[in-house]
């Protein structure tokens, strides 16, 4: 919890667990091979600024800019990033009545939105707690729900960029 | 390969807010047009050649519908896929613009990656 | 409510936290105006404290507040009204066709309510608060319609 992992060395696995209505937050470059993981906590550290200085990971607006300068300092490229999120989910608040989670997610949207990120995909909300596992070298990632595990990501193919068809 | 795009729309903040999606999809663009209205619209590719059009409908003088008649009616023009990008839901309207033509659309609110995700849906095209 | 509730969770990114009251009259704020025709025409107005505005022109073009001009802030509140009002005509009216006019900056008439078929709701934004109301004009019968009995 409240916490971030960066890698950049081939076949290292980052994981976090136990996402709850907190967010995994997974940002890989697959050309420079550099990958980032981090779980936070409450999405504005405007409540707790004091807390925010001794650990940024745990709050959404300072843990955000946190990963991206690491990965980035790494060799990643903020353009070539691709973004995963899960969590949100309202764990111990069924009846969202605090919506910690749709908070956070919120927060994740507003804060990449204006870092330049759009969202590759996301597995947010329900009732479910989550642990996510990003592998370096393959930018594959695994999502587990319950005893469940299913790969979200599989290893990057070779070509890149986007095609748009010409008009004929 | 880099594309060049027209976005028609009468709201100056809504067309920074969809080239902002564009450029951040990963599309490489060598040209990004814009234009107010559907007559404005019209000028520039009476000057330029695109590979997407996205536009609004409620715009002032030559609306979207109008401009998809337009593109429709114009043999140099009538192959540019267009994305309509709308406030209007209504079921009879989105008939009508698919059947005049518009290969997508997307009702606003929509998030970021709608947009992204468009030109897949709708053109077959896979985006990394 | 959850119109607005919808067009500021996609693309202002930001929770609306619930009803609220209105402001004040002496609070600065902006006035939209737009008109709407079709099957169901009528008028749709916006009012929304100032910094409440600021905040989110900021987060729709993903900038900071403090480099937004105002003229950027008047662009994303006219495009904030134009999307709550079709939001709110798409619920109430899946089926009808309705075409909005242009929205405008209009002089501020706080606590002027309109005609008695006003539907108006405040909600607090994070910010401040923002109002709107909705009038749906009532057709009147065409002289050559023939009368039921």
């Amino acid at each position: 919890m409240a916490d971030c992992k960066v890698g950049s060395v081939a076949g290292q696995v980052l994981a976090t667990y136990a996402l709850g209505s907190c967010i995994g937050l997974s940002v890989y470059d697959p050309k420079a091979a550099v990958g980032g993981l981090l779980h936070y906590m409450l999405p504005d550290s405007g409540i707790d600024p004091a807390r925010s200085r001794v650990n940024p990971y745990m709050f959404a607006d300072t843990g955000i800019p946190k990963l991206l300068e690491q990965v980035c300092g790494q060799g990643a490229s903020r353009r070539r990033l691709v973004a995963h999120a899960a969590g949100g989910a309202s764990i111990m608040d069924p009846k969202a009545i605090f919506d910690i989670g749709k908070r956070n997610y919120l927060a994740l949207r507003k804060i990449l939105w204006k870092a330049g990120i759009l969202l590759a995909g996301e597995a947010v909300g329900g009732g479910d707690s989550r642990t996510v596992r990003l592998e370096i070298g393959s930018g594959r990632l695994w999502l587990q729900i319950g005893c469940g595990q299913k790969e979200l990501v599989p290893s990057f193919p070779q070509k890149g960029g986007c095609t748009w068809p010409t008009g004929s | 390969m880099a594309y060049r795009v027209l976005i028609a729309d009468d709201s100056p903040a809504m067309r920074s807010f969809v080239r902002r999606v564009i450029e951040l999809s990963g599309f490489e663009l060598s040209a990004c047009f814009e234009a107010g209205d559907g007559a404005e619209a019209l000028a520039v590719l009476n000057k330029e050649w695109v590979d997407a059009i996205l536009t609004d409908i409620n715009m002032p003088g030559v609306d979207g519908e109008e401009l998809l008649r337009r593109l429709a009616a114009d043999e140099s023009l009538r192959g540019i896929p267009a994305i309509v990008i709308s406030t209007d839901a209504t079921e009879n309207r989105i008939a009508r613009l698919l059947a005049l033509g518009a290969k997508g659309y997307i009702t606003k609110p929509f998030r970021p990656e709608t947009l992204r995700a468009e030109p897949e849906r709708t053109l077959g095209v896979p985006c990394d | 409510m959850s119109a607005v509730a919808e067009v500021l969770d996609c693309m202002f990114f930001r929770e609306v936290q619930g009803e609220a009251a209105e402001p004040p009259p002496e609070a600065e704020t902006v006035a939209v105006q737009l008109s709407f025709d079709g099957d169901a025409p009528g008028h749709f107005q916006m009012r929304i404290v100032r910094p409440a505005a600021n905040a989110i022109a900021a987060d729709f073009l993903g900038e900071d507040p403090e480099s937004l001009s105002a003229r950027q802030s008047t662009e994303v509140t006219l495009e904030l009204a134009n999307m709550i009002c079709g939001a709110v005509l798409s619920r109430i009216e899946s089926r009808a066709a309705f075409r909005l006019g242009s929205p405008q900056i209009v002089a501020d008439d706080a606590g002027k309510r309109g005609s008695a078929e006003e539907t108006r709701c405040t909600v607090e934004t994070g910010e401040g608060a923002l109002t709107v109301a909705i009038q749906m004009e009532k057709r009147t019968c065409q002289p050559n319609e023939k009368s039921a009995s």
